[in-house]
């Protein structure tokens, strides 16, 4: 078979809305909408940030969590490509429960090879649980320019697995010193190639414990573990997952035919808490 | 359209994780009875199943309050499966790493390295204060795809001055960036880089650090990788967010490069940072 040369490209192009100078708020301040609403498109680049074509973009969010708060949270990001507001969500429902602060924990990272023309203004908005809405920091850096335009991944189709309910994602329970259940996700809509586990967690009282995350690809009956992440919370219910899961190609890179099935589970130090959820992004195209 | 895939699949993932996650998953690496020399080889693979074209690897809970805690591991590989280890990436910072019951998080590396199937991997820790642990993990992607069908990388340099357990010296600026400091050129034509940080002090401050890497001459540079490191009161330090492990990372350079570091606080910055950087290629 022809088989395509392989090759990472090198972006000359890169832009953020990190702070200028670096302090513990880095990024932009979102706020939710509470109660389970939708919350207003907040800008976190413009036209003029998005100055050339854009291959990828990753993404810091913390700072979400409120003590002795159950604080379930999912994030949109849109795009105008006209670069006004009038924002089209094209990726959707990211888990993001909870996240804690630069100061630890940290939150959860995310990478989207997701283009962007040059142009676009892109913004952020949250759903949340809690009746306060509160606030939510993104992080946001975006690639161009690439050494091998034929080499970057131009997604342009994304799919949110897992079914959303009270701004959570697919609810799962780990088990105590051994894997627990696999719950579904659901099924791919079309043929994906990168995915994003957002496994996380939100209850009024989280303990200092760890869980491993599995992300797996099959049936009831048959599963291919394609993804394995560590998620940990403090007592002051702020929630981490580790971020190398989500941003190494190597992890992430993991094309899956349409109709595929994916699955969650978990694995805790001890009997875990309650409030753990997951959605996954597939993005393709 | 037609996408061309970065490279292959990675089908095979092996890991020294605990069979159950806990604050010290992975392999605890002593550091030797006397301050800054080699500790010994620990093995955190056995013998790998297939082919390894990428690692990962997190240092954590160097981290002692009021103390300064420099660290470094290497990488060893055996490709016959035994003990007998050859370093293949050396002096990766460690230092100040947090504890995961703490910040959370600590100091992340990701790299392109071939480790042949069959191989052992081993790690060394050399620390600043002696007959101390630290904890590592490592992942290791691979596939059923030989090398002609995937990147491969067999080489790697670090850059940098090495004095005891630091590397070189760079002065953060205030509300500014500071000035750029080099960290020496090439030998061989490379294309993946990582940065190593860490503070050099008894008192650190809770605050955020970006830290450049560039390549370029003492005119012109051209910034690879922004960094965010963060550290608190209680002497902690870790690579937070997005800054580290990104399409950044990749950058081909020639041999004879010269690369160069600098960093930029909010307000006057704690005294004591010091940096290394890893390129890979081959």
């Amino acid at each position: 078979m022809l088989f395509p040369a392989h090759g990472l490209s090198a972006y000359t192009f890169t832009v953020d809305n990190w702070d200028t100078n670096p302090t513990s708020n880095i990024g932009t301040s979102v706020v939710p909408g509470a109660s389970n609403v939708e919350g207003s498109w907040t800008q976190i680049a413009s036209s003029a940030t998005i100055a050339e074509d854009c291959y990828w973009m990753a993404l810091h969010v913390h700072s979400g969590a409120v003590a002795s708060q159950s604080r379930s949270q999912i994030l949109d990001i849109g795009i105008d490509p006209a670069g006004g507001t009038s924002y089209t969500a094209a990726i959707e429902n990211l888990d993001i429960a909870s996240s804690g602060p630069p100061a630890g924990p940290m939150g959860y990272q995310f990478l989207l090879p997701w283009y962007v023309s040059a142009g676009s203004s892109i913004a952020a908005r949250i759903q949340g649980s809690h009746a306060t809405a509160g606030t939510v920091r993104v992080a946001a850096r975006w690639w161009g320019s690439p050494s091998r335009p034929e080499a970057a991944p131009r997604g342009s189709i994304a799919q949110t697995f897992g079914t959303i309910a009270s701004s959570a994602g697919t609810s799962f329970t780990p088990g105590n010193a051994a894997d627990g259940s696999w719950v579904s996700l659901g099924t791919a809509s079309s043929a994906l190639w990168w995915l994003q586990l957002c496994a996380a967690r939100a209850a009024t009282t989280l303990t200092n414990e760890y869980t491993y995350v599995d992300l797996a690809v099959g049936d009831a009956t048959n599963k291919r573990i394609i993804a394995r992440t560590l998620n940990l919370a403090a007592t002051t219910e702020r929630v981490q997952t580790w971020p190398a899961q989500n941003l190494t190609f190597a992890a992430s890179y993991c094309p899956i035919p349409s109709g595929a099935e994916l699955w969650v589970r978990g694995r805790c130090d001890n009997a875990p808490d309650s409030g753990y959820h997951a959605t996954v992004i597939g993005i393709g195209g | 359209m037609l996408m061309v895939p970065p490279m292959p699949a990675m089908t095979y993932r092996v890991d020294n994780w605990t069979t159950n996650p806990s604050s010290t998953f992975g392999t605890a690496l002593a550091a030797p009875g006397t301050a800054n020399t080699e500790g010994s080889w620990t093995q955190v693979l056995s013998a790998t199943a297939e082919n390894i074209y990428w690692l990962h690897v997190a240092g954590w809970q160097n981290q002692v309050a009021a103390q300064a805690r420099q660290g470094f591991f290497d990488v060893g590989v055996d490709p016959a499966g035994g003990s007998s280890y050859t370093e293949v990436v050396a002096n990766l910072i460690v230092g100040g790493a947090a504890i995961l019951s703490s910040m959370g998080y600590g100091k992340e590396y990701y790299f392109p390295l071939f480790i042949p199937a069959g191989s052992t991997v081993a790690m060394r820790h050399q620390d600043s204060t002696a007959s101390v642990t630290s904890y590592a993990s490592i992942v290791g992607y691979g596939g059923p795809g030989g090398p002609e069908r995937n990147m491969v990388a067999s080489v790697s340099e670090t850059l940098g001055t090495v004095t005891n357990t630091t590397g070189t010296s760079f002065t953060p600026g205030n509300a500014a960036d500071g000035s750029w400091v080099s960290l020496g050129t090439t030998t061989s034509a490379l294309w993946w880089w990582q940065l190593g940080v860490q503070i050099d002090s008894t008192v650190k401050s809770t605050r955020g650090t970006y830290v450049d890497l560039a390549v370029g001459d003492s005119t012109t540079k051209e910034v690879i990788l922004r960094t965010y490191l963060f550290s608190t009161t209680n002497e902690e330090e870790g690579y937070a967010g997005i800054g580290h492990i990104n399409p950044g990372c990749y950058r081909p350079v020639p041999a004879g490069a010269e690369l160069w570091v600098r960093g930029r606080n909010a307000v006057a910055p704690d005294s004591g940072f010091n940096a290394l950087a890893y390129g890979f290629g081959g």
